[in-house]
């Protein structure tokens, strides 16, 4: 027979004291950071995503790391010297760099790092970038000195530094315990300002400050410079429902969400101690167009679906006034964005209308893939088939599940596509990003010779004005073939919460929490 | 009673290939795979397909299907896409957590649901009745979301009482665990509480209107002893069954209250696991999910007898 009264009394005796207890153990100094996916593994530049990204770059560092004005500037390196011929790279190594273990750094470390994630069955993701197969090939790596590392490379080549320094791909130097003998990764030994002591899977991912971590004397500048780990810890906390971490970051159980979807910023905003930083960003949004489709093959068809989209209002919409319309594939916050890039296919409905007659359009159906994972795609195809309803196309919405239509993106399998590329610092890897063979390559979105040309001389040449002239041509021809329809670059919003002290947004949308503290004394309010 | 519980869980063996089936099939059939998510948007028609081959996906279905059934029949369940964890440790770690929480919350819910059934039961048609009802539509209206986004604004973020993410497991100490787990507990007793509540307050009206119970009060027993010792052990067969279908859901993972709360219990690891077509991990669910069902169920059959004594189980 149940005795319920005696067990009600208990539990709820037990759930008092739980009441009474400290709700949340904010001693020392730690930062909550919420990530909305869990860390996928340790190891950089292989199996990653954003959190990833953000966690392992405080653990695990590069020789080089973007500034915040994005080019490359030294972390590991001290000094960077560059053959006249452009094809050997000298990498001073900073002194006194010591790896998490205790051991120092040294110049075989380096080696024995990037051949690891050069060899020919390693899974690393940019590996295409320095085996020959896109032109530049690391021809050899070697410790000339204890403390120098030497790199060969077969071409010249501008963006090698900017590779190196690249964060989803990094290509990190961590000490040989890191792996076993046969290459199997084990754990990051880094040389980070933070290291992991505590993998909670599904819940947490806690970094503890590197004591011996040893800065460089340059100023903290974006992924470059001091890092200087401020705060005792990092709580990386998995938080993957948006209002959760919202309602984490106004109770103060978190002191920093990013990744804010812009509909949330009026939510934000009522809550004064809530610190909201927003800004555009490098990553770009675009309406990928099916050159291979019956339909879409006809450029003037093409054409009449960019004169009849408004990206200026589109823009404004969906990122609330954060970002402006970018005709370019070129990011509005890059050194090559100029009067060029700034001009497109300007939203015409009228001449829309006179090419979509003039193409013989028949009224067939358009199918825009999109999906409700990322809001702002969802948007951007709901204004669009608005848009393209206006001037006489018959556009559908066909919303499928994210993984769904990123595995149709790779085989080619759309007619138009609403999608978002992330920040590529430089304006060459973004046009390599969708530029290809589409025979060969499924997410190849523009096939063109003369453009393929372009690139790989803006590729090969170091002087500004040389590669300007290129991309400027690149982007008259990608206005002329209207392959795919440059929308805006996307937006930043990180909110941060009352205790942070020095956090600033980079515009890469990563997360660096060296050179930031916490004040103990700050209390959050709603 | 022994002969019948071989019976069932010799059972679960067919069961088990029918479900590993339907399982694999289902999951196959869902358009797009994991290799896509790990290459991302680095364009690289290459490493794309040597990740498929790596995953194996470049066999055909058939032949996956046999790769991975033929493990399991050796313990091997292979390991997540997604985490490089083994996929049987990976789904027992937060089946603990799912089987912590929901357990805590039926054992709560029925311990409010039930008497307030038969209480409205024995107040049928008074204002007590009406009152337990209407409170119980409101429970099972109210979408589990909701209810769990409204209660971390109110306690979490106003009051500040209780933590509005994260979870701690008992084994770091029970006060603390028990404070990170009040908020979804309290959820999840909404969804239990409004269904059991009705299925009580019918099975208590149903047995009220025996002449057992008239033979009760007319010994001159107290309402309080009619109500624990003859009704309420009669009515609970009828509510069991119910308890037992609504444990046996929520522990195949309660997912929109693990997300909400952050809880990293099996529903949030599965919702995860088909988005990023992590197939060993949906695969291996779905067995356990089947397995939990049939042991939930056995031991709802089992107890029957034990409450009313006019079931045999042969």
């Amino acid at each position: 027979m149940l005795r319920p009264l005696p067990l009600l009394l208990t539990l709820l005796t037990l759930f008092a004291g739980a009441c009474s207890a400290p709700v949340q153990d904010r001693s020392g100094e730690e930062i909550r950071v919420a990530i909305g996916s869990d860390l996928r593994s340790t190891e950089p530049g292989v199996d990653r995503d954003a959190s990833t990204d953000d966690i392992m770059n405080h653990v695990v560092e590069g020789l080089v790391g973007y500034r915040s004005d994005l080019t490359p500037g030294p972390v590991l390196a001290k000094a960077i010297e560059r053959s006249a011929d452009g094809l050997t790279y000298r990498f001073k190594l900073r002194p006194d760099v010591l790896f998490h273990n205790g051991e120092p750094l040294e110049a075989s470390d380096v080696v024995w790092s990037i051949q690891r994630q050069l060899r020919p069955d390693s899974r690393f993701l940019c590996k295409n970038w320095y085996d020959g197969s896109e032109g530049l090939e690391i021809t050899g790596v070697r410790a000339t000195q204890p403390d120098e590392v030497e790199i060969q490379i077969n071409e010249p080549d501008a963006l090698f530094l900017t590779k190196l320094a690249n964060f989803q791909c990094l290509l990190g130097v961590v000490h040989p315990n890191s792996a076993k003998a046969d290459g199997t990764w084990v754990s990051p030994i880094g040389t980070g300002p933070y290291t992991i002591s505590d993998w909670q899977k599904g819940r947490y991912v806690l970094l503890e400050r590197f004591e011996q971590y040893q800065p460089s004397d340059l100023p903290k500048d974006g992924f470059a410079g001091a890092r200087i780990p401020e705060v005792e810890r990092i709580r990386w906390m998995v938080i993957p429902d948006a209002a959760s971490a919202r309602a984490a970051l106004y109770s103060g159980d978190v002191d920093l969400i990013y990744n804010v979807d812009a509909a949330d910023l009026d939510d934000l905003r009522a809550h004064d101690s809530v610190r909201i930083l927003t800004s555009p960003s490098l990553d770009w949004n675009v309406l990928l167009m099916q050159t291979s489709d019956p339909i879409l093959q006809d450029r003037k068809v093409r054409l009449a679906i960019s004169h009849a989209i408004d990206r200026s209002r589109l823009a404004e919409a969906v990122t609330a006034g954060i970002s402006s319309e970018n005709p370019s594939a070129v990011a509005a916050s890059s050194p090559y964005f100029g009067s060029v890039q700034r001009t497109g296919n300007e939203y015409d409905p009228q001449l829309a209308a006179r090419l979509l007659k003039e193409s013989g359009y028949d009224g067939q159906t358009l199918r825009i893939t999109t999906n409700r994972r990322y809001q702002h795609m969802f948007d951007n195809a709901v204004f669009i088939q608005a848009m393209l309803k206006d001037v006489g196309f018959n556009a559908e919405l066909d919303v499928t599940e994210w993984t769904a239509q990123l595995s149709r993106y790779f085989a080619g399998d759309f007619q138009l596509m609403t999608m978002g590329f992330s920040a590529r610092v430089d304006p060459a890897l973004a046009y390599a990003a969708f530029l290809g063979d589409k025979g060969t390559d499924g997410w190849a979105q523009w096939q063109s010779a003369e453009a393929s040309e372009l690139l790989l001389a803006a590729g090969r040449s170091s002087d500004p004005a040389e590669r300007q002239k290129a991309f400027d041509k690149i982007h008259r021809l990608m206005v002329r073939d209207a392959p795919m329809i440059n929308l805006y670059n996307h937006y930043i919003i990180h909110a941060v919460g009352p205790r942070v002290e020095g956090y600033e947004a980079m515009p890469t949308n990563k997360i660096a929490l060296w050179g930031v503290d916490v004040d103990e004394q700050a209390q959050g309010s709603n | 009673m022994l002969g019948y519980a071989l019976y069932r869980i010799l059972l679960v063996i067919p069961t088990m290939i029918i479900v590993a089936v339907i399982a694999f099939s289902l999951i196959h059939l869902v358009p797009g795979d994991p290799a896509v998510l790990i290459v991302g948007d680095a364009q690289n028609t290459e490493l794309l397909a040597k990740t498929r081959a790596d995953l194996g996906l470049d066999r055909s279905p058939v032949e996956q299907f046999f790769i991975w059934s033929g493990n399991i029949l050796q313990g091997d369940f292979g390991v997540s896409i997604a985490s490089g964890e083994p996929v049987l440790e990976l789904l027992w770690s937060r089946f603990g957590v799912t089987a912590y929480v929901v357990l805590v919350a039926t054992l709560v819910s029925t311990l409010i649901a039930v008497p307030a059934g038969i209480f409205a039961a024995w107040r049928q048609n008074a204002t007590a009745d009406v009152a337990i009802v209407g409170l119980a539509i409101l429970a099972l209206s109210i979408p589990s979301f909701w209810a769990g986004i409204v209660l971390i604004l109110v306690f979490g973020v106003e009051l500040g009482w209780l933590p509005t993410v994260g979870y701690v497991p008992p084994s770091e100490g029970l006060i603390k665990s028990l404070s990170y787990i009040i908020l979804p507990v309290v959820a999840l007793t909404l969804i239990q509480a409004g269904t059991v509540i009705r299925m009580a307050r019918a099975a208590a009206i149903d047995e009220l209107r025996l002449e057992y119970i008239t033979y009760a009060r007319s010994k001159g027993l107290s309402d309080f002893a009619v109500l624990s010792r003859h009704l309420m052990p009669n009515a609970l067969a009828p509510v069991l069954t119910i308890i037992g279908f609504i444990l046996g859901t929520l522990l195949a993972g309660a997912a929109v209250i693990e997300t909400v709360f952050t809880l990293p219990g099996l529903g949030r690891l599965l919702v995860d696991s088909i988005l990023g077509r992590d197939y060993p991990v949906v695969q291996g669910g779905v067995l356990l999910i089947a397995v939990i069902y049939i042991l939930v169920n056995l031991a709802v059959d089992l107890v029957y007898p034990l409450l009313d004594p006019r079931v045999r189980l042969t």
